[in-house]
This record gives C-alpha cells, structure tokens and sequence, in this order.
C-alpha cells in the first residue's frame, strides 16, 4: 500500500473497534428489531386503517405547515444571529443560548411552558381567551409545539450557510442600486439556498416526529391532534403490530430525509 | 457598433460631473485622511503600498465603509449620507464578486433589474453590453465557469450596465494570471477611455497606473504623500516609496 512518505498510519486499537462497534449495535440494532417484528403480511391492511390515514395525514399537514412557519420565521433569526458575532458578549451569548433551549430541552417541558404561556389561563392566553382564540388541544397547538422545537435546526442550518458564504457580494449588490430588501431576496437568500433547505428537511424531520411538547400542549385527539408518534405510542398499549406499522412509516420518512440531505448540505459532515 | 449599441459615454451631450472628496475614516491602525477631486474622462490613480488605505478610500466613497468626517460631491450631488445603492457609483471588486448563482447575462442584468426593469426587459436591455464586452458567447455560463480575464469583463460591464455616474475599480489586475495581465490591462485601458464619467483605479503596480490613469495620488499609511501625472512622479518623487515605484518601470 503506498503511504505518502513512507508514514505508517497506525489504525485505531482493538478496544476501540469493540466499543464503536457496540455504539452502532447500540444505533442500529433497535432499528433492525422494528423491520425483523414487522407484520409484513398485514402491513398493507394496517396502513390503510383509516386511523392510520388520518393520523399519516395530520402529521404531514401540520409538518408541512410548521415548516413553513419555521422557514418565514427562522431565516430573519438567522440571519440576526449570524450578524450577532460582532455585538457585545451578553446579548450574543442570550440570543444563541433562547435559540438553543429548544434543542436541549425535553419536549414534554417544552410542551408545559408552551400551555403556561398560551393555555386558557396562562400569561398570554388569558387574554387570547377573552377576544375568543382557544390554541390548546388544536391543530394549532400542534403547529406551534413542532414550530417550537423543530425551528433550531433550521436556524443553525441557515446560520452555518450565512457564516459560509462570500457575503461581500452583498456589497456589489447594493453598489448596483439595490436595496437592503432586493439584497437579502436577490442575493443572500440564494446564496445560502443549500443551508435553507438542508434546514427545511430536518425541520419538517423534526416536526414529523415530535412527541412530547404536542402531547402536553395538544392532547391526543384523533383528527385534530392525534400524528403519527402520538398514535403510534397509543397502539402499543393495544395493538402492538399497529403500532409497528405507525413506527414504520416514521422510520422510513426518517430515512428519506437522510437520503435526500446527503452530505453536502450537512455542515462537518462529508462522506 | 451599431447605434442602440451602448456607448461607455453615453448623453455625450450632458456635461460630466466631477467626484470631489474629502473624507476621515477610522480605521484601528491609522486614520485615513484623504482629499480627491477626479475629473471626467481623467482616470485616477490611487497607489500606494500594501494596507495604506486604498481600498479603504475605496469603500468609502461607494457608501460601504462611514466616514468619520468629511464629504463626496458627485458633480452637483452631496452623496456623503446616501447609502450605497442610491450614490450611481459603480465599483469593480478586485476579485469581481460576481453572483454565483446568477448566468452571465443576469450578472450583467443585475443593475439593470434593480433600477425597476422586469427580469425580461433587463435581459434585453443587457444584451448590447454583453456584446460590447464580447461575452455574447459566455450568456449562459456561470461565474466559476469563468477565465480571470472573462470575469473581469463581466464586472465591468455588469458595472456599466447600472449606468455609473462613477466608476470604482479596486486592483483590477490582482485575481488575473501574470501572463494575460497585459492584454486585459490594454482592453480595460480601452473600455475606460470610452467612459468620459469619474475613474478612481485602486492599484499598486506603476504598469496599471501608466495604461489605465491619467493622474495619480499616491497615499501612504493613510495620508496623500504625493500628486500629479505620472511623469511628475518619474521627475520627482517625494518618497522613498514612490522612488521605488518609478524605478519598477
């Protein structure tokens, strides 16, 4: 084998394969045992449940229209953020560390303080109650607990493109007569076009599996705020093949988003 | 050329205005204090040696970098607080920071767009520049399918398609491979003698100043060491840089 100056790169010890390879055991394994446990001859007849169908349906809506929001939403925060590193060390710290929460709380809490905020009596929603507008247990609610946690991971991904890019083209362009506005549509929003869609796969990703926060938020309503997760966890107390089948779905959605981000839309990830 | 062809000096009946300027910018190292008035259809020089501040006048007078102090008259126009996009100064990039997802042609019809043409009324309207500087061959083609000499047209006439009332071009030469410096250096020389509107050219290679300029201010660690035509600064230079300088020719 030829080694560029005859350097012997020495491979990683044995210990160290036997515990990466426990870690993937670890990753993969479970993934394997919902394929091995699935009711293949049923399947057909189990996706096509109506239940199952309404649940795939509320889960791609309301996935769909989260995204949405996070896209309108997160861009401008994005790109907030990315201009933050030249602000005082306070402020820039808060705006990363409110972005982050999400990301590292667990959902359910996420799921309470959205019904503290909002709930026919929380700090918000009080008044919301009094001119008529009820969010809790509606497909709302579904819509801003996935808005809630999925917005992160668009908002780094389009923040790692904004940091990435050439933004002095932004200068050519103004010198060229447009404005800030005409700059940001024109230019800036094509040139980190990969890092928002990278960050629109995983958000919608996200949304499509969240659990915890629209359980808490939303309840479980079948039509209206029962997705996929939430009905799938609800089958495995009765009908674990049901359930399976609910699990399925989310495995392979999961999977196609893998597929379709591939590696150069993920930032330190390359194959 | 034909006569809807745009001509570099288009109006050739309107009176020109000159840039005049006078401006302070901080910068960390050392304040740039600068006093320029460049005439139409007389090219200025501004030279001098790495990091004294050129590009920083640059950037000054396009409205991208505030100044301390000071003012930009652009004939009877005060342009000192107008923002960037509405001072008509186009600049040429030393690295020409073409759109990159935007063909030839839209690079080119970029000013034209912004100055409230519809996409496909600019793209018309872009096709004599895009002639003139010969890249009707190149349309469709994106910047980084683009030779240094091409891209270096496409700036200048994406630049001009905008219709400057000056132009701005910072080391013109710099991203270009040695061996084709001189002939693009000749067709710049060309396209900037068609252009009778105020030309600031940043640089410091005494072969840029002598094709492309008629004057020179020579700037120093952010202050004008010295001013006049090239063959003043042959006859006397007045720094030990700008001895140098002449003696590279």
């Amino acid at each position: 084998m030829r080694r560029s100056a005859g350097i012997r790169r020495r491979g990683p010890a044995v210990a160290v394969w036997v515990i990466a390879g426990t870690a993937l055991a670890l990753l993969v394994l479970p993934l394997l045992a919902i394929l091995l446990s699935a009711p293949w001859p049923q399947l057909p007849a189990l996706l096509a449940a109506p239940e199952t169908l309404q649940a795939l349906g509320l889960s791609v809506l309301t996935g769909v229209i989260s995204t949405a929001l996070c896209l309108v939403l997160g861009i401008p925060l994005a790109v907030v953020l990315a201009r933050s590193v030249s602000w005082p060390v306070v402020p820039r710290r808060l705006l990363r560390a409110a972005v982050t929460i999400p990301l590292v709380l667990p959902p359910v809490v996420g799921g309470l303080a959205l019904l503290l905020l909002l709930g026919r009596n929380g700090v918000l929603g009080r008044y919301l109650a009094a001119i008529g507008i009820t969010i809790p247990f509606t497909t709302g609610a579904v819509v801003i607990a996935q808005t809630f946690v999925a917005m992160p991971f668009l908002v780094f991904a389009v923040e790692g493109a904004l940091r990435g890019a050439d933004r002095r083209v932004e200068l050519a362009a103004a010198s060229l007569g447009a404005s800030r506005w005409q700059v940001f549509r024109s230019v800036t929003i094509p040139l980190v076009a990969p890092g928002i869609a990278a960050g629109a796969v995983l958000c919608f990703a996200r949304a499509l599996g969240e659990f915890g926060a629209t359980i808490t938020f939303a309840g479980s309503y079948p039509g209206v705020t029962r997705t996929l997760p939430i009905a799938s966890y609800l089958a495995s107390q009765t009908d674990l093949n049901q359930s399976i089948a609910l699990a399925l779905v989310l495995l392979v959605v999961s999977v196609a988003v893998l597929l379709g981000l591939r590696d150069r839309w993920l930032p330190g990830v390359r194959g | 050329m034909n006569a809807s062809a745009p001509s570099a000096t288009p109006g050739a009946t309107s009176e020109f205005p000159t840039l005049c300027a006078s401006l302070e910018v901080v910068r960390p190292d050392f304040p740039i204090v600068v006093e320029l008035e460049v005439a139409a259809g007389r090219p200025l020089a501004l030279v001098g040696p790495n990091g004294a501040g050129k590009t920083t006048v640059l950037m000054a007078l396009a409205g991208h970098l505030p100044l301390k102090r000071g003012s930009i008259r652009l004939g009877a126009r005060d342009i000192t607080a107008a923002p960037a996009e509405a001072r008509r100064v186009g600049v040429v990039f030393q690295d020409f920071l073409l759109f990159p997802h935007l063909t030839v042609a839209d690079n080119v019809a970029y000013g034209i767009r912004m100055r409230g043409s519809r996409l496909a009324a600019a793209r018309v309207a872009a096709l004599p520049w895009l002639e003139r500087f010969d890249l009707a061959g190149l349309t469709g083609r994106y910047p980084h399918e683009l030779s240094g000499g091409q891209a270096q047209r496409v700036a200048l006439a994406r630049a001009l398609a905008a219709e400057p009332e000056a132009l701005l071009l910072d080391e013109p030469m710099a991203s270009l491979d040695v061996e084709v410096r001189d002939e693009v250096r000749a067709e710049l020389a060309g396209y900037l003698r068609d252009f009778d509107r105020p030309t600031v050219i940043v640089t410091h290679s005494a072969a840029d100043v002598m094709a492309l300029a008629a004057d020179v201010v020579v700037l120093e660690r952010g202050a004008v060491t010295q001013r006049g035509t090239w063959a003043r600064l042959l006859q006397a230079p007045a720094t030990p840089y700008v001895t140098r300088l002449v003696r590279r020719t």
